[in-house]
């Protein structure tokens, strides 16, 4: 045929398969961020604290008779503390945006009508803060004790220290999941992204104030896991050892986490849908 | 039929969206009417797995959906009455996404994205964010992501919302193209009679959750025998009382027609006749189809 | 002018480098007039423009000889339904439209009985003390309707008045314009949907690049546009025998054969109509039907906007 028809025509090429369907959703958030100058200035800042970390671990085997700071699992754990941070801002930004420009646009019907279920939606949202807050968490903890293996001249710091490694995994990724699937619940919860923003704030520092109106009334430690920030550092404690102010109510923390995390998958089940039900 | 549902009930308290629905769609474009709280929209939102019905059962293209929801996604394509777009995107993003939450390759789906997007007519303002875009354009996207993928029916939701004149008719005849000449079936849902009348075969007409017809349209507005309809330019009393003299009837219908009831065996010829006689000009005549709204309106059960 | 109720008077308006409505002089008659254009020709300015909402930047927009802009008294006396969707959600119907008609002055219990007879007149009784957050699109259309009509205005100015309806709403909102412009009111209505606006009036305003484009009756506007005869489609199973007989006429200025029959052009329609029934009786031709291609508002718009 001389004359070819340009307008549309069938698909007939290839398609993937399901199981990375939900990798499509974070890469394109992904992108999107990082398009962003403010986002990219951001992601510098985070690592403000490991460089001067990385500093000291420095400092300390150039000078080691100054006895600057000790490099124990404790240094390890404080970073991961500190680090909590970033993932309160990033909680707020990109966080509280992440379903709930979806809702105010109405994309959930886009993205529901496509050959996708609820659960790659979410798994694909999770994972583009959850990728962040790794990246703040898992990745300094890791570079740092690889430089602390490089700067050590001897192996009592491996024989000692070899569990550090998996701690930093094991707390980063179950910080990070608890964290992101909070923030992730929030964000399902309003069309505005800025409500989102003030529930976070409002949950940390409302749960952080009982926490306290608590202890003053019963004295008992324990209840310093009413804080959602402080669910995640006494979780470090758990991965870690030691203890902070409050004692080590790791195991307690983790605990309240998981359940946190039934209350988040439920919300997020009945918030993600491509129905508005109206009364 | 490429979709069937059978006795689907959808109850929310005491109110029944959907009441023992069961219609057949067929193949080509088919209007999906109704008045509003008929159930439309719950019935596209259980053909799109966004419903679990109550009871029933519902098939597109053979496969069940409730039970292949995935698979039966993947042969439509849905496009949404109300505007929705997806953030920070433009028409080039946003339908590629379509595609890749297809499983299309990327390269493909981009490739699909630019020919869609031709396809339902945006031109350079694709590298616009969609945010940007008047209502038209919004349509237009729409449409475009629903297309990307190459599905084998399109469910369409008011698609000639806010488009003006000439955009209505470049919709329409997108409509007809897709599925008179590229093998694409159509449902499309719409308040617009005239609009289904000019690019559907047949329909599914809905009320109070019950489907209360469903065929072609050509059998639904057949022709009245010996039934005319007829318009004049100027004063018609000549004219009618000439039909009375002929022995024929007459009764005035809305928009200054003239419903003209000949005798039997007489033809047109007769309403020349009275024409010449009277000295009247006749500038319309046609024979009588009921107008798919008067269908619409006996079905509902109004007059 | 005489018989004019809302009249335009070199009216201008421009947003910076953008204009919106240029140089428009018009005079609005009592009836049903359908304000067509394309998107972008100036039709939302226009009616900003009339409904005092914006001011102008040239010439003068005025009622009965009263300018519109920032003249409340004048303002009292139209009544618009815009084509956003913006209302307040927690209100029940029935408040929504006697709150808004308590801003025409009225007190709370006449206000009330002017919203209970809006709202009768849109259908929508049995919906009144449901929350307008509720309603379905062609419910919020309806309640809009009402709340343009309560304070009884002399104009009344529609811009999509039946978007989201549904086709029994749609045929019975036509009606009530219909009446009311039959009860003497002035009715202006934007519309992108012609038939719809044919089955209202035959009295347009074109609207194109800010510009009237034509005003006036449909029909008498298609016969003066002469580059493109009249199409005329004449349903006949004799197609050949009534083309002959028919090109012998001199304002038959084209034929085209048609499944069903053919398609004539013809520079004189009057004529034409005229002779027909006499050629078709003296012939006796089977002529089914004879429809008009062209004399409607959607060509003469595609012809008057390119």
């Amino acid at each position: 045929m001389p004359i070819y028809d340009q307008s549309y025509r069938p698909y007939r090429g290839h398609l993937s398969s399901h199981a990375m369907r939900w990798w499509t959703i974070t890469r394109t958030g992904l992108m999107h961020l990082f398009s962003k100058k403010i986002f990219l200035v951001l992601i510098t800042m985070t690592f403000f604290y490991p460089v001067v970390a990385g500093f000291q671990i420095y400092f300390v085997h150039q000078f080691p008779e100054q006895n600057l700071v000790t490099i124990n699992a404790e240094f390890f754990r404080m970073t991961m503390e500190i680090q909590l941070l970033w993932f309160l801002v990033l909680g707020i930004y990109p966080g509280t945006g992440l379903i709930s420009n979806d809702l105010r646009w109405n994309a959930i019907q886009l993205y529901l009508s496509k050959p996708l279920t609820k659960l790659d939606y979410i798994a694909g949202k999770l994972a583009i803060i959850g990728i962040f807050l790794l990246g703040v968490s898992l990745v300094p903890g890791l570079l740092l004790f690889g430089l602390q293996l490089g700067f050590s001249s001897d192996t009592k710091f491996l024989t000692s220290f070899w569990w550090i490694p998996f701690s930093v995994i094991g707390y980063s990724v179950s910080a990070s999941f608890a964290w992101g699937m909070i923030v992730l619940a929030l964000s399902s919860l309003s069309k505005n992204s800025r409500y989102v923003g003030i529930l976070l704030i409002a949950l940390v520092f409302a749960s952080g104030g009982m926490a306290l109106f608590f202890w003053g009334i019963t004295d008992a430690e324990g209840v310093i896991i009413i804080s959602v920030i402080d669910e995640l550092k006494q979780l470090s404690y758990l991965f870690f050892g030691g203890q902070g102010a409050f004692g080590n109510h790791g195991f307690a923390a983790a605990i309240t986490l998981v359940f946190l995390m039934g209350v988040c998958a439920a919300t997020l089940r009945r918030r993600v849908r491509a129905v508005e039900v109206v009364k | 039929m490429v979709i069937e549902v059978r006795d689907i009930t959808i109850q929310y308290g005491r109110h029944k969206a959907l009441d023992a629905a069961t219609a057949g769609f067929a193949e080509g474009a088919v209007g999906l009417l109704g008045p509003n709280g008929a159930g439309k929209t719950t019935l596209l939102k259980v053909l799109l797995g966004f419903l679990r019905p109550d009871s029933g059962s519902a098939s597109v293209l053979g496969m069940s959906v409730p039970e292949r929801p995935l698979d039966v996604r993947q042969a439509i394509g849905y496009m949404p009455e109300v505007d929705c777009h997806i953030p920070g995107l433009n028409a080039v993003q946003l339908c590629t996404y379509a595609g890749e939450l297809c499983g299309m390759p990327r390269t493909e789906a981009i490739q699909r994205a630019h020919e869609a997007l031709y396809y339902a007519s945006l031109g350079e303002a694709r590298y616009r964010p969609v945010e940007t875009y008047s209502t038209g354009m919004k349509q237009r996207v729409k449409l475009a992501q629903a297309l990307v993928h190459g599905p084998r029916i399109v469910f369409l939701d008011e698609p000639t919302n806010g488009l003006d004149p000439k955009g209505r008719i470049e919709m329409l005849d997108l409509i007809k193209d897709l599925s008179r000449r590229k093998g694409v079936n159509v449902v499309l849902s719409s308040h617009i009679l005239r609009d289904v009348e000019e690019a559907c075969s047949s329909v599914v007409m809905l009320s109070k959750g019950k489907v209360v017809r469903q065929g072609s349209i050509a059998e639904l507005m057949k022709a009245v025998p010996d039934l005319y309809e007829v318009r004049l330019k100027g004063d018609s009393d000549p004219f009618t009382e000439a039909v009375v003299a002929a022995g024929a009837s007459w009764k005035p219908l809305q928009d200054g027609l003239i419903e003209v009831s000949l005798l039997n065996g007489h033809g047109s010829e007769a309403i020349f006749r009275a024409a010449s006689v009277s000295g009247s000009q006749v500038r319309h005549l046609s024979r009588r189809f009921p107008s798919l709204e008067d269908v619409f309106a006996r079905a509902v059960g109004v007059e | 002018m005489t018989g004019a109720v809302l009249e335009c008077r070199g009216l201008s308006r421009w947003y910076g480098q953008v204009i919106g409505i240029n140089d428009v002089n018009l005079d609005l008659a009592p009836g049903v007039t359908g304000l067509l254009g394309p998107n972008g020709a100036g039709k939302s300015t226009l009616l900003k423009l009339i409904t005092g909402q914006i001011k102008p930047s040239r010439g003068t927009v005025s009622l009965h000889g009263q300018t519109v802009w920032d003249n409340p008294d004048v303002m009292r006396r139209l009544g618009f339904c815009p084509e956003q969707d913006a209302l307040y959600e927690n209100l029940t119907g029935l408040s929504f439209v006697a709150s808004l008609a308590r801003l025409n002055g009225y007190s709370r219990a006449e206000a009330r009985e002017r919203a209970l007879k809006a709202i009768g007149k849109v259908d929508l009784l049995d919906a009144k003390d449901k929350k307008v957050g509720g309603y379905s699109k062609g419910m919020r259309q309806r309640i809009k309707l009402a709340q343009a009509l309560v304070h009884e205005p002399e104009v009344l100015i529609l811009d999509e008045p039946l978007a989201g309806m549904d086709p029994l709403a749609r045929r019975s909102t036509i009606r009530l314009i219909r009446e009311i412009a039959a009860d003497g009111g002035t009715v202006i209505v934007s519309s992108h949907i012609l038939h719809e606006v044919e089955a209202m009036t035959r009295s347009i305003l074109l609207v194109h690049h800010g510009r009237i484009v034509a005003e006036g009756n449909v029909h008498e506007i298609r016969d003066l546009i002469d580059e493109h005869p009249h199409r005329i489609f004449l349903g006949t199973p004799e197609i050949r025998r009534v083309a002959e007989a028919l090109v012998k006429w001199d304002d038959v200025q084209g034929i085209r054969v048609d499944d069903e029959g053919l398609v004539v052009e013809t520079i004189r329609p009057d004529a034409f109509y005229s002779r027909l029934p006499g050629l078709v009786l003296e012939h006796n031709f089977k002529v089914e039907s004879m429809i008009s291609a062209d004399d409607n508002l959607q060509a003469v718009f595609d012809y008057l906007v390119k």
